[in-house]
């Protein structure tokens, strides 16, 4: 199984080659917020510290973030390992790139509904191989849809808002002033606390069993949030 | 003043032939329909009781010169394609002017089975840019509800390149939800069937939390203002229609209808945009302005 170390855009930036000791491979972007697009600086560190390559996760994002993404992986192409894939459009943008691709969070919360004979066709069109799970029934709906499984342990996805909870606006180019920061939020319906990262809210796991069968394991570094 | 664009259609959803028959007399362009036999993003008490309504319903839209769509925007299990499919071919036959779906597969499904008919995209499969729009669009989609979550500056390209797809609104100011719906699994009175006399599961995402500190903490979304401002941009843009949404509450719906249609009637007035900015917040202020009221009252 391999390891995976998740970092944010701007612990990517920081990263040194003894963060990533024991590891397979660093994984940075974010796959809820189109802002979090990771630096020049951050693609050379990680490039430099995780032996060339790593893997960048994607959000759903709108036309003009869209932009931006698409330079970066035009420009990055060749320190690009996997690129994990939320967006509908970006997909049909990636598949020109004959990149590996992963079927993020959000998106396997949709391949796992859909009839899997569309779902199969679709990734195979697309050259999805893989797919990102947080919860044991998407891993099951991932093996089922033949993909390898990358985990994520200790928090599930539970929603995401464009409607920045940090800075309270809309703009499409934001300060980054959630970076680094996770809101831990009770309440008295869900029976279990929400924290929020970035712009998605998460919930802990109510297992630290890892799924049988995966193919790999997202490891956040200690003290990191959710997202 | 500001010159009006065009004439925006407006489409509402109803659950019965009284409400179709009401809405379409009272300036509706379109209703749409559910029916338990094809899956919809919605609780049973927001689906006809029978397929005889809606042939009803049919039958007036048409007589009015106006439309009656089918609604399937649910994702699908695969078990339920054929019958979907069936129930669906009958009320294309049978007059029905196009079905909203979200689930691809079914679409690919319908299509291959013979099915012409308009093809709406729901919402709930989230076409946030023009590359998306381009997906559902060689797909056999005509035309997409914006996700309300869509800011009129990212909308732009989307406008830009439909390449003939419609794009529905939600009326911002009386409906907005601040997480993306397909995605959130916290509570919601969607998330379960309506039982008389018991309180509806409260919004998450609308209740008090807690912050470590003790604090109240709640998920922020755009105030009215931002809403109305948001909503004459996208009109301005070159939207097509705007979206009454079904719902379990017969008063809640006929009070969002009649500010919908108000608004609206700004929007076509080519008022400025302070002035509609002054006179949409006076007419949102007694309507909604989150998600619907689910406390069961029929026509």
């Amino acid at each position: 199984m391999e390891k995976v170390l998740l970092l944010s855009p701007w612990q990517a930036e920081k990263a040194r080659p003894k963060a990533l000791a024991g590891f397979d491979a660093a994984m940075t972007g974010s796959e809820f917020c189109h802002n979090e697009l990771p630096s020049a600086e951050a693609a050379a560190a990680l490039a430099a510290a995780g032996g060339g390559k790593f893997i960048l996760s994607t959000p759903i994002m709108t036309d003009k973030a869209l932009g931006g993404w698409e330079r970066f992986v035009r420009k990055h192409r060749s320190l690009l390992a996997e690129v994990v894939v939320n967006d509908w459009g970006f997909a049909g943008f990636l598949r020109t790139q004959r990149l590996e691709l992963s079927a993020g969070r959000l998106m396997m919360r949709e391949l796992a509904l859909l009839a899997p004979g569309w779902v199969k066709d679709f990734l195979r069109r697309h050259g999805i191989a893989r797919g990102e799970a947080d919860r044991p029934d998407l891993a099951e709906a991932a093996k089922r849809l033949g993909l390898q499984v990358s985990w994520h342990g200790g928090y599930v996805f539970r929603a995401v808002t464009t409607y920045c909870p940090f800075e309270d606006h809309f703009k499409a180019a934001c300060s980054l002033s959630c970076a680094g920061r996770t809101l831990k939020l009770g309440n008295r319906q869900l029976g279990q606390d929400l924290f929020l990262a970035g712009n998605a809210y998460f919930s802990e796991q109510t297992t630290k069993k890892i799924p049988a069968r995966i193919y790999r394991q997202v490891i956040r570094p200690a003290g990191s949030g959710p997202a | 003043m500001k010159k009006a664009d065009k004439r925006m259609g407006l489409t509402v959803g109803v659950r019965n032939f009284r409400e179709a028959e009401y809405f379409l007399n009272r300036g509706a362009d379109e209703v749409y329909c559910g029916i338990p036999q094809v899956p919809n993003h919605g609780v049973k008490a927001e689906n006809f009781g029978s397929l005889e309504d809606i042939h009803r319903t049919i039958d007036i839209a048409h007589a009015l010169k106006k439309k009656a769509f089918l609604v399937a925007n649910d994702i699908f299990p695969h078990k339920d394609f054929p019958k979907a499919a069936k129930t669906a071919a009958a009320l294309v036959e049978r007059g029905i002017d196009g079905v909203i779906i979200r689930d691809m597969a079914i679409l690919d499904y319908f299509r291959k089975k013979g099915l012409k008919t308009h093809f709406t995209l729901s919402t709930l499969a989230l076409c946030f840019n023009s590359g998306s729009l381009g997906f559902f669009r060689d797909r056999g989609i005509s035309r997409v509800v914006l996700p309300q979550q869509v800011t009129p500056e990212e909308a732009k390209p989307l406008f830009r390149n439909r390449k003939g797809v419609e794009i529905e609104l939600f009326c911002l100011p009386l409906f907005y939800e601040t997480n993306l719906n397909p995605l959130c699994s916290m509570w919601c009175p969607c998330g379960q069937e309506i039982v008389p006399g018991k309180a509806p599961r409260p919004f998450t995402c609308q209740s008090d939390l807690y912050r470590p500190d003790g604090e109240i903490f709640r998920m922020p979304m755009p105030d009215t203002r931002w809403l109305l401002s948001t909503l004459y941009d996208l009109y301005h843009l070159g939207a097509d229609m705007m979206k009454v949404a079904r719902g379990p509450n017969i008063e809640e719906v006929i009070q969002v209808f009649n500010t919908t249609v108000y608004i609206t009637k700004l929007l076509e007035k080519g008022i400025s945009k302070e002035l509609f900015l002054h006179e949409g917040a006076r007419a949102a202020k007694q309507a909604q302005n989150y998600g619907k009221n689910y406390i069961f009252s029929a026509l």
